[in-house]
């Protein structure tokens, strides 16, 4: 769990770093550098040197860009966990709360949501309104929200019915008052776990709308998908892409493991 | 039974419409001009105006629906906005290529996960480790890595074991091997745990001890008593995979240049034509809602009690 932490938070240190790495290197991460960045023969130029990690097919420097990715890759993350935990959260909550034709609601939504194929909603959402964060961070919030809406409402149905919620409501506690007072704030320690676990989740699920192309911006994705062209004669533009796209889903499901081992 | 099979497909239809009616809005409320698409950067008003005019889009919405909706019913999905081509054809022409490798992945993660959550009774904490490891990666990862581990290893040799293109037209190990690997080892993670739990819980029962206890063999414990009761689950676990399994699809199809349905959605994707895409999204929810579907009949068949089937199980 200490591993995963210092991953983590150095992979949040180079991505907050990104301006200061393309200072330093003296490359912005959108300019191509063809007569440093590519040998005679057109091929990228080895890590050292200029390039602290080499450059890519057109001559932009990997490492900048890295760095650059890290930022988008994480903010995307961050910001489909954080709305897909407030949108599980609060289906969850109404569904396990109020029971009924809510819950009904709530309970064939999440499986229909959980059996469709994500990825091609996400496609279908960028071609038709294009790939901005503003579109991806949203679809792939709706989509991680089942699988949380489903932990919180199991969690619900258990806690509504224990013995100090139910010594609320004798005391003449509003059903809001319950719910937001009594029952939300038991529930603070598995949804931070899941949505920990939903971190990866929404990583993998950017990253691979990028390299489909649906999603815009320099991300891991994008990055991955130049390199699969380049990496015969540059073994960099592959590796590190992928190995810091590996470092942080790897590290943040270790992180929600443990997490949820914690747990009571 | 019968009852529960009419709840079932009436539930199925339900989905289906409502994927539908999404694809509606998408194509005809929420797209921003797609005239533009087809025309092109520098095409004239007058132009642009045909097309519109061409593919129906003046007219009020209703009267459009019921176009797009008398389409559907008959097989028809539009055309596509880069080459006119009837969507229907192109993805029929496509699909059993996505179909045979969603099936074979199916397949083999379904073997690697019940032989790996077997094989993780005696150690289950490196079993849980490796299953949350390999469940994190996205898929794309997975694939590229594979092919670089495969690069590393044998060189350009080790390329020419994988090799583009439809697997109908020869060579179809080479085209399906690797494809194949890449969507069983990612879905086989969920697989093995599921396994293992249900494997420990169930060697733990009454009817088990018994059995062990008249001397019967912890093989065949495993593989007569434990794995039966494991199926309902796993069977379970498939219909719910399905969704991964097509979106996983698509991306090995990019990864490998699998010529399927998901590499032509990718590359209308890329051009922006929309209609192919929803055409897909239509394939894939019949696809996923088609196979939720058998897999509900088949869990039914397996398991009474779960045929008493509600909208909203507790």
């Amino acid at each position: 769990m200490r591993s995963a932490l210092i991953v983590l938070v150095s992979l949040v240190v180079f991505a907050a770093l990104a301006p200061c790495w393309a200072r330093w290197t003296g490359h912005p991460p959108q300019l191509a550098f063809p007569a440093f960045g590519l040998r005679p023969d057109g091929t990228p130029v080895p890590p050292g040197g200029r390039f602290w990690l080499g450059a890519d097919g057109l001559g932009r420097d990997v490492l900048v860009r890295a760095a650059y990715a890290a930022r988008t890759s994480l903010l995307t993350g961050f910001a489909a966990t954080a709305l897909a935990t407030f949108l599980g959260v609060a289906a969850g909550l109404a569904g396990g709360f109020l029971g009924g034709a809510a819950d009904a609601v709530v309970a064939r939504g999440t499986e229909v949501l959980l059996a469709f194929p994500f990825l091609l909603a996400a496609l279908a959402a960028a071609v038709v309104l294009g790939g901005g964060p503003l579109v991806v961070v949203p679809v792939v919030a709706v989509a991680l929200a089942a699988p949380m809406a489903r932990a919180v409402r199991a969690r619900v149905l258990h806690v509504r019915e224990l013995a100090y919620v139910e010594a609320a409501r004798a005391l003449g506690a509003s059903p809001w008052r319950v719910m937001t007072g009594e029952v939300l704030p038991a529930l603070a320690g598995p949804v931070v776990a899941l949505a920990v676990l939903l971190l990866p989740a929404a990583v993998a699920a950017e990253s691979t709308l990028a390299y489909l192309g649906a999603a815009q911006g320099t991300s891991w994705g994008a990055m991955l998908a130049d390199g699969q062209e380049a990496y015969r004669t540059a073994w960099w533009t592959l590796l590190v892409p992928g190995g810091l796209l590996l470092a942080a889903t790897l590290a943040c499901a270790v992180l929600g493991d443990a997490l949820t081992r914690r747990l009571p | 039974m019968t009852g529960f099979l009419v709840r079932r497909a009436a539930a199925a239809i339900a989905v289906l419409w409502l994927v539908s009616a999404a694809v509606f809005t998408l194509l005809h409320v929420v797209a921003p001009h797609p005239e533009r698409v087809i025309g092109g950067p520098r095409a004239s008003a007058e132009t642009l105006a045909a097309i519109r005019a061409d593919l129906g889009l003046d007219e009020p919405l209703f009267v459009q629906y019921g176009r797009f909706a008398g389409g559907l019913l008959r097989g028809d999905l539009g055309r596509s906005y880069q080459s006119g081509e009837p969507v229907a054809g192109m993805l029929a022409d496509r699909l059993p290529v996505t179909v045979l490798l969603v099936g074979g992945g199916c397949a083999l993660a379904l073997l690697l996960g019940v032989a790996l959550g077997v094989g993780g009774l005696s150690r289950p904490r490196l079993a849980d480790t490796v299953v949350l490891g390999v469940a994190a990666t996205p898929v794309f990862l997975v694939g590229l890595l594979l092919l670089a581990a495969l690069f590393a290893g044998l060189g350009a040799a080790g390329l020419h074991l994988v090799e583009p293109g439809p697997p109908m037209a020869g060579h179809f190990w080479r085209r399906m091997a690797l494809p194949w690997l890449t969507l069983g080892l990612v879905l086989a993670a969920s697989y093995a745990r599921l396994t293992r739990v249900t494997l420990a819980e169930t060697l733990g029962a009454d009817h088990v001890r018994a059995a062990r206890s008249r001397g019967v063999a912890e093989r065949r414990l495993v593989w007569r008593h434990g794995l039966r009761v494991a199926a309902v689950p796993l069977a379970t676990q498939l219909g719910v995979d399905m969704g991964a399994l097509l979106s996983g699809a698509v991306v090995v199809e990019k990864v490998f240049g699998v010529q399927g349905a998901g590499q032509l959605t990718a590359q209308a994707v890329a051009v922006g034509d929309a209609p192919v895409v929803l055409g897909a999204v239509l394939a894939g929810a019949c696809c996923a809602v088609a196979a939720a579907t058998v897999v509900d009949v088949a869990v039914a068949a397996l398991d009474p009690v779960s045929r008493f089937w509600s909208p909203s199980p507790s």
